[in-house]
């Protein structure tokens, strides 16, 4: 009966998310032409500043940048998925979710899990996309699963902390600032367009605790290998087999934290 | 055998104050009868979305009762959400979905099974008569056709009470009357207890089987639209004439069917009468014995603004432009409800 109910509020709901994503052709257009100009503009560019296997492996910057852009895509998308919520309460669908017989911790994981099935596939997209461009990325069947399993983690950990957010937040520009606020740093300090172990060594610190920049390392490592991951710098371990299974388990300890502080939130949520 | 009428919804003492200072809604004791039409009627900022948001579960009171449906409001949210249907005040649509998806997607939260919702669906998309529309996106729906669409998805559940806040808020009139329709039928057809919101006095007068006039988040009176205005006294006569209007008023006072009789500063007569489609003759043969030579004879009847008057000591209508209080807390209050 309870299990029921979740499903009547948590499928539709996932659902919806899926639909109006595809009908919504300007995100669809913008979701192929952004990473294209990453890739082609700043990756190819970088390639003839820096030469080939500019950080040690023999991996050129188009490869290296390839998984950042997946991070980077994974990063915002899933943020400013919680907008979606921010959208509904103030002219939309939300009401409506507010006051069916549904459990509420189906509105942010219904929610939530659209998002990270979107992100997902905004993901794979930049993947194709960047083979098409020319980074040498190495997949195999076995790779991709828990590739796919980290991206979800990290949507759905960056989705709860945005819903949380726009449950408590008034207005639209104040979600935007926050946001701007939160994704800006994380996305600089995560390693994506440059090795952490370039950064400053205060900011090294404060990036080993980002989530970002462990999903980023994860990427690096089964795309590419095991020397562009830098898990040593992460965990302190030579190991990366290590470093790769805390950097699994810090990702689902902040999946499921700050899910449950959007359940939480929408408990809650009266109006 | 008899029937025992029902009350759906009882409120006792419904009251709740926003931000420890604010009081939306205060006091409020009712009782809504199983079937019934029901009008709330009152200014901006009165107090009736907050009382509908309670009793739809959305906000929690902060103290008072309400049973709706049989089940307690605060105990038993869901069993009441699983009997209610309602109509927001703003469009609440998918603008990305079809009319026929918004439908859906209502049923599917509801637990309606596939087969049966698609058959209530056909059948209230006729209703309403969005049947070749229903595969548009919501977004090319006009205001109108909008709120169609609502009211048709608030019953694909078959609930038992419909909740309407403001049905026709910004409709044009032709519109109006068409939902008011709608909203007969469906309480006619099919048993729906309706409560509704509404500033419009002609709504409420068209609408309800009986109203509450509410001001200030107090209920000041209830009863069906003709009780209130017969408890004026009467409709009024007003007589312009010349001549010698002494002598009028004294055949006038003595009689049954008058109730009032004032002499106005331009020597006119103004009688407060019952009835006054029967009265009407007799004034005109009186006054024609009494030799008080009337001009021109006009008959006001009064209608819910005047009991609004009556109540509260101001009019309904120039509300929005005087009352900058009401309409201030109006949205203070939608303000705080979001939290």
């Amino acid at each position: 009966m309870v299990f029921e109910r979740f499903l009547n509020g948590f499928l539709p709901i996932y659902k919806r998310i899926l639909r109006i994503s595809i009908r919504r052709k300007s995100i669809i257009i913008s979701m192929i032409v952004q990473p294209i100009l990453w890739m082609v503009v700043l990756g190819k560019t970088f390639d003839n500043i820096l030469g080939g296997g500019p950080f040690g492996g023999d991996y050129d910057y188009l490869t290296f940048l390839a998984c950042g852009v997946i991070t980077m895509t994974v990063l915002f998308s899933s943020l400013f998925g919680g907008m979606t919520l921010l959208f509904d309460r103030e002219f939309g669908m939300m009401k409506e979710f507010l006051v069916a017989p549904i459990p509420r911790s189906t509105i942010p994981l219904g929610n939530g899990a659209g998002i990270a099935t979107r992100s997902l596939f905004q993901a794979i997209l930049v993947l194709l996309l960047a083979l098409v461009i020319g980074a040498k990325l190495e997949l195999s069947f076995y790779k991709i699963f828990p590739l796919f399993f980290a991206i979800i983690l990290v949507s759905l950990g960056l989705f709860g902390l945005t819903a949380a957010i726009a449950t408590r937040i008034e207005s639209f520009e104040g979600f935007q600032g926050v946001m701007q606020l939160t994704a800006m740093p994380l996305f600089f300090v995560s390693g994506a367009i440059y090795p952490v172990e370039f950064l400053p060594s205060g900011l090294q610190d404060f990036a080993k605790y980002s989530p970002i920049t462990h999903v980023s390392s994860i990427i690096r490592y089964y795309l590419i290998g095991e020397e562009a991951a830098h898990f040593n710098i992460l965990w302190g371990s030579s190991h990366a087999n290590i470093g790769l299974f805390l950097s699994f388990v810090y990702l689902g300890i902040f999946a499921i934290t700050l899910l449950s502080l959007a359940c939480w939130a929408f408990k809650k949520q009266t109006l | 055998m008899f029937t025992l009428v029902e009350d759906i919804i009882v409120t006792e003492k419904l009251t709740k104050v926003f931000n420890e200072t604010i009081k939306a809604v205060d006091h409020v004791d009712m009782q809504i009868r199983k079937g019934e039409i029901f009008g709330f009627l009152g200014p901006n900022g009165a107090g009736k979305t907050t009382t509908i948001n309670c009793l739809t579960t959305l906000l929690k009171p902060t103290s008072g009762k309400a049973i709706v449906s049989g089940f307690d409001v605060v105990k038993n949210p869901d069993a009441v959400r699983q009997r209610i249907g309602i109509v927001f005040q703003d469009s609440v649509l998918e603008d990305r979905y079809t009319g026929y998806e918004n439908m859906i997607l209502h049923a599917r939260l509801w637990g309606v099974k596939k087969e049966v919702a698609e058959e209530r669906i056909k059948e209230l998309l006729e209703l309403v008569r969005l049947t070749d529309r229903a595969k548009d996106l919501v977004r090319t729906y006009s205001g109108g056709m909008r709120r169609r669409l609502e009211i048709a998805r608030g019953l694909v559940t078959r609930p038992e009470i419909l909740f309407l806040d403001e049905p026709t808020l910004g409709l044009d009139p032709t519109t109006r009357h068409h939902i008011w329709e709608y909203i007969k039928l469906i309480n006619r057809e099919q048993g729906i207890t309706v409560f509704l919101t509404t500033h419009y006095l002609d709504e409420a007068e068209h609408l309800c089987e009986r109203l509450s006039i509410i001001d200030y988040g107090q209920i000041v009176t209830t009863g069906s639209p003709s009780e209130l205005i017969n408890s004026l006294g009467g409709d009024v006569v007003e007589i312009i004439g010349e001549g010698d209007v002494g002598l009028a008023v004294s055949t006038f006072k003595p009689e049954s069917y008058v109730k009032n009789v004032i002499v106005r500063q331009d020597n006119g007569l103004e009688l407060t009468i019952e009835e006054s489609e029967k009265s009407l003759p007799k004034i005109i043969r009186t006054l024609q014995e009494t030799g008080y030579n009337a001009l021109s004879i006009s008959l006001k009847k009064p209608s819910l603004d005047d009991v609004f008057i009556a109540c509260t000591g101001r009019g309904l209508r120039d509300e929005e432009a005087s009352d900058f209080e009401g309409v201030k807390k109006h949205f203070v209050m939608k303000k705080l409800s979001r939290r």
